[in-house]
């Protein structure tokens, strides 16, 4: 099968079809793992697959991740389900921009999401390159930042989904983690911003203003338009994402609608 | 002329970004004014003597940070770094502090929406109730687009 792939930006980005997730044979795989490297993310339509099925095609990639502060579904440990709106007496959308899982050790490679329940306007997911975001840094703020290292912290974000009587088991088992603040991606060598305000506590070596400045202005390069793209949901529509390459966030724009997501990880490496 | 990829526009909702802004921040820039000043970007390219004379025709303007829109009653953040010279009563890091806090609010992707460009393709927008954007990625393609601007009237 030949994937048919167009650009979605001038930096980044591409809808993908002309495959079916259920049947992907290893020359397939091959053409969809160097379009990922290439467009860094994926966009795939009308994908109408089974749970397995997900997770198998999430497997063609690497091993999955198993999240352990977020709900998942009963039987299927590795899917991530993140439900806000309707009646789930949730309203946490994801919409601050982010990598995923940066408080861990080894952080995931890439994320493949799919659109369960989508609004019928609103609940996008947006993207931005973090290489992109890189290179439009001016000199001295690429000087103060090229060598410098950030501590992640899952706290920050899912402390309160942490049983009280757990929180040191816990912490043990997911102590802080040190990265560099730019990542160099292990494949294509690029090099990209890798700090978020959800997880990111501080820059190491720096005053608590001065890190809070920078870890500010390394987020406003994020949030320039000109290296993003925007992506519209419709029932299964799937987009792959490169961790190491791109951050995103979900526009919480939808309520009182409902929105169920479902993910797979690819596990990762260490960054460097 | 539209690049076969890139150049799209994004907007942002005001009224969204002015709500999105931190309570500390909206007890902050209450009843103030900011001054706007076609000289911080059109006027970077022009010569001393040619901004001068502009400056003339066309004085630094004083307008309210949070605006109403006059037909919808809706208030919303009236501010852009492209125009904003100085906020009343502001010194250097309030400015600072304060236009970081807008531009985070205005940039938020939850407030925001965004257009593909196709050939023939028009959208209008209303400048009391958004801000808008374009992005720059779509080098070396050429993107040539067209406006008219009708008159408004003055921002209370």
């Amino acid at each position: 099968m030949t994937l048919e792939i167009t650009q979605i930006s001038g930096f980044f980005g591409a809808e993908v079809s002309g495959f079916d997730m259920a049947n992907v044979d290893d020359s397939t795989r091959d053409d969809l793992r160097k379009a990922w490297l290439d467009h860094k993310v994926l966009v795939l339509r009308d994908q109408d697959v089974t749970i397995e099925e997900h997770i198998a095609f999430g497997r063609l990639f690497g091993e999955l991740e198993l999240h352990p502060f977020t709900e998942g579904i009963e039987g299927y440990p590795e899917i991530v389900k993140l439900e806000a709106g309707g009646d789930s007496g949730s309203r946490f959308v994801a919409a601050g921009w982010h990598s995923d899982v940066t408080w861990r050790a080894e952080p995931s490679m890439g994320s493949i999401l799919r659109g369960r329940i989508v609004p019928d306007v609103g609940g996008d997911t947006c993207f931005a390159d973090a290489t992109a975001a890189y290179d439009r840094l001016d000199k001295e703020l690429k000087s103060i930042v090229d060598d410098a290292f950030a501590i992640h912290d899952y706290m920050r974000v899912f402390g309160s989904r942490v049983n009280p009587a757990e929180v040191d088991e816990t912490r043990a088992k997911y102590p802080a983690q040190r990265h560099p603040v730019i990542r160099t991606h292990p494949e294509t060598g690029a090099r990209g911003i890798y700090t978020n305000i959800g997880f990111t506590s501080h820059i190491e070596g720096m005053g608590a203003d001065e890190s809070k400045r920078i870890l500010a202005r390394l987020e406003r390069a994020m949030m320039d338009p000109s290296i993003q793209i925007r992506v519209r949901w419709q029932p299964n529509t799937f987009v792959m994402w490169d961790n190491r390459a791109v951050q995103h966030a979900a526009s919480a724009d939808f309520f009182p609608a409902h929105r169920i997501m479902e993910r797979v990880t690819v596990i990762g490496d260490r960054p460097y | 002329m539209i690049p076969s990829v890139g150049g799209d526009t994004s907007f942002t909702s005001s009224a969204l970004a002015y709500e999105r802004l931190p309570d500390d921040v909206k007890e902050a820039i209450e009843g103030r004014f900011a001054i706007h000043d076609f000289s911080m970007s059109f006027g970077r390219a022009m010569t001393d003597e040619e901004r001068a004379e502009q400056q003339v025709k066309f004085p630094p303007a004083r307008h309210p940070i949070v605006r109403t829109h006059p037909d919808t009653g809706e208030r919303s953040l009236y501010t852009s770094r492209n125009f904003v010279r100085e906020i009343e009563g502001a010194d250097d890091d309030e400015f600072q502090r304060l236009m970081d806090a807008f531009e985070r609010a205005i940039m938020s992707p939850s407030v925001q929406c965004r257009v593909k460009w196709q050939p023939d393709t028009f959208v209008m927008w209303d400048n009391r109730a958004v801000h808008h954007h374009a992005s720059d990625d779509f080098w070396p393609e050429t993107r040539h687009v067209e406006r008219v601007t009708i008159t408004g009237d003055r921002p209370f």
